[in-house]
């Protein structure tokens, strides 16, 4: 044999060799068939989702907040594009030039710039938020590295600062702060949606890969106020604060048969679209949110609970005698002694007696009641924030003195907003309206609180406010039957009565058929005049001139030539 | 046999390519629905910022100052003419129109008329006859 000449190859390798390469292949097998089982069967979801981040992402899609709107469709807050600044710290580097140039642009100190981008803690800082977007994009154009943009909004407020108190402010993240834009946020704010997109190799999206939420822009918020009136308003505050050079005020517009405000201004105010040095003094919505003694502006309400109680009628003799009254050791006074009055002539003059004397025929419980029923003591819940409740004792606590100096607004206490409301009662037949700030569609049902009758006869006296005799013939508009009452308190000051002092006039027309209620406020005057009849009369008159005219109100007593009638300090002077 | 193995090796070749160029066409038809969206995106901010520039520019403070600029300003309450409702006797409407006819002069033109439609209509009725007795 051949073979045999070869002793090696005769050799004989041992049978377990073989076994074992077999068995070290075969176990190297299995290691490979494991992990293709172990990678695609049960770890598959998460190199697949590894995977897809290479080249899928999720992007956000951004909702827009609603819009807010006034009465007749003029928009007084939308929400623009805006843009983020911000910057990498570990990336950004400018040189002097693009330092000067962002600057400029963003309108920052360039101390502050290299503050941000030098300091502090973390790789993301923002340089500036709500920038608009024609400044970020000559932003872009510097070309600095580690300066990014991120979209955003801005709001912007095209009435500026005649709207501020009743608009209110969002935040940088586009979420109300105040007014109605944070009354109404849950409708206003808008939920961003995100879907998930395939990116080519260049950033651009070339495939949708699933839908993970619609964005749901906000809802547009149509509110009962008319800005033309608004303006008015503003304007009409803002000539009396500086005629009077008075510290604050305000004004209420309502529209007595639904009770929606039609204006609400105040002073001082501020720019909504620039609050860089805003004070809380300006953010202050004071219509709403400060109560003072309303003082003779709330003698009808003493009359009407006299009135319903049948303790008098418009007719009966009220002695006043030489305008001083005792009671107890306090002595209450009148600006003139009056004798004997009329009902109706205690509020025409403003007697203070007179009303004390009225009040303390009837029981503490009946006025009481109807200042309650009217909305003393209560928020007016028409959705500002800070509103404010006022103070009405309970009568079982009341002193005949308190009593007495109740019937002429002192010792309680009621913010604009609800003397505002109050009214609404005489000039809507009987029944006070609730309060609101958005646009009725519907008529709305009062509640009542006081007879028809009761109501009427309480108007006719408001009408003899404004004739010659009375206290307020600066109200007057001319060709307009015009009711409403005057109001002269004196402030407390650290608990005493200071010579400082809050004018006021709240008042409607035409009186035949009330379409407007305005409530003015003006705060410690301080020419000389202080008397509501004087200063706060002649803010009324011109706004409720000009608020008939816009409105297209038919005149009421067209032939009336009541407009050029001397004003006469002297019949305007009262002393709550 | 093998004839038919390449007709349909030829349709599967073929119909590889189609899916790739109806993938390709589809994401350009996508970029393209993209731009547009973007586009109708950034419209409609334009149109938000038109809409916020125009009310700040009809805002009735801005309005009157461009109008006290323009030395305009509103009538004074004595040169209005408050036009009544049905009851106005004729005595007014006479008076009125005077007023009217005077207003032609430049100097007095700031006259503000009320009217209502009745009104109106009664008072064009009055002008037309006395511009006929003008004429005659």
């Amino acid at each position: 044999m051949r073979y045999k000449a070869n002793a090696a190859l005769n050799l004989r390798l041992e049978g377990w060799r073989a076994s074992f390469i077999l068995v070290l292949l075969l176990l190297a097998f299995m290691v490979l068939v494991g992990r293709a089982i172990f990678l695609q069967g049960m770890h598959a979801d998460f190199l697949q989702h590894k995977g897809e981040e290479r080249y899928s992402r999720v992007i956000e899609k951004t909702a827009y907040r609603g819009e807010v709107r006034d009465r007749n469709g003029d928009p007084l807050a939308i929400s623009l594009p805006a843009v983020s600044v911000w910057a990498s710290r570990e990336d950004a580097e400018m040189n002097p030039l693009q330092l000067q140039q962002l600057s400029t642009l963003l309108e920052m100190p360039k101390e502050e710039i290299n503050h941000r981008v030098n300091e502090g803690r973390g790789n993301f800082v923002y340089l500036k938020r709500q920038v608009p977007q024609d400044v970020a994009q000559k932003v872009t154009e510097i070309h600095i590295p580690g300066l990014f943009e991120q979209k955003g909004f801005r709001r912007s407020y095209p009435k500026g600062e005649m709207m501020a108190h009743l608009l209110g402010f969002t935040d940088v993240e586009d979420h109300g702060q105040e007014g109605a834009e944070l009354t109404f946020q849950s409708v206003l704010g808008g939920v961003n949606g995100a879907r998930r997109v395939i990116k080519d190799r260049a950033g651009s999206v070339i495939e949708d890969v699933e839908n993970i939420r619609e964005p749901r822009p906000g809802h547009d918020v149509v509110l009962s106020v008319d800005s033309r009136i608004q303006y008015l308003a503003w304007r009409e505050l803002h000539a009396a604060i500086t005629r009077n050079k008075a510290k604050a005020g305000a004004v209420m517009v309502l529209d007595p048969r639904t009770g929606e405000v039609l204006a609400l201004a105040n002073y001082p105010d501020y720019n909504p679209n620039n609050r860089e040095h805003v004070t809380l003094t300006q953010l202050r919505n004071r219509a709403v949110a400060d109560t003072y003694e309303p003082g003779s502006t709330l003698k009808p309400f003493t009359i009407a609970a006299a009135l319903e109680a049948n303790k008098v009628s418009p007719g009966t003799i009220i002695q006043t005698g030489n305008g001083t009254m005792n009671i107890g050791p306090a002595v209450i006074h009148d600006t003139h002694p009056g004798g004997a009055l009329t009902v109706s002539q205690v509020i025409q003059r403003s007697s203070n007696v007179g009303a004390a004397r009225i009040a303390l025929s009837l029981p503490p419980e009946a006025m009481w009641n109807l200042f309650t029923d009217v909305g003393f003591g209560q928020t007016p819940k028409m959705g500002m924030t800070g509103e404010a409740g006022g103070r009405v004792r309970p009568y079982r606590s009341w002193r005949p003195i308190e009593q007495a100096t109740m019937s002429y607004g002192h010792g309680i206490s009621v913010s604009l907003a609800q003397l505002a409301r109050s009214y609404t009662v005489f000039a809507n037949e009987g029944n006070v309206m609730p309060l609101t700030l958005l646009k009725q569609e519907e008529p709305v049902s009062g509640r009542r609180v006081i007879s028809a009758q009761t109501a009427a006869a309480v108007k006719d006296m408001l009408e003899l406010v404004v004739k010659p005799e009375g206290t307020a013939p600066l109200a007057q508009v001319r060709g307009f039957r015009v009711a409403g009452k005057t109001g002269t308190a004196h402030k407390l000051d650290h608990g005493h009565y200071s010579n400082k002092y809050v004018a006021s006039f709240v008042g409607f027309a035409p009186a035949s058929h009330p379409k407007l209620l305005i409530a003015v406020m003006i705060d410690e005057p301080t020419t000389g005049d202080y008397y509501g009849g004087l200063v706060a009369a002649p803010v009324f008159s011109g706004l409720m001139a000009g608020a008939l005219q816009v409105l297209g109100i038919q005149p009421d007593d067209p032939a009336s030539e009541n407009y050029a009638v001397p004003p006469s300090a002297n019949s305007a002077a009262e002393e709550t | 046999m093998r004839r038919t193995d390449f007709i349909l090796f030829i349709c599967l070749i073929l119909c590889a390519l189609a899916v790739v160029h109806t993938q390709h066409r589809a994401r350009r038809v996508f970029v393209d629905i993209e731009r547009e969206k973007t586009i109708g995106d950034e419209l409609a901010a334009d149109l938000r910022r038109i809409q916020a520039e125009r009310a700040t520019l009809v805002a009735s403070n801005r309005v009157e100052r461009v109008a006290s600029d323009m030395k305009m300003h509103l009538p004074d309450t004595r040169s209005v003419i408050v036009m009544g409702n049905q009851s106005q006797d004729l005595a007014d409407i006479d008076r009125a129109s005077k007023s009217l006819a005077l207003a032609t002069d430049i100097s007095k033109s700031n006259l503000l008329v009320l009217p209502e439609p009745h009104a109106e209509r009664m008072l064009s009725k009055q002008l037309s006859h006395s511009a006929k007795r003008g004429k005659q």
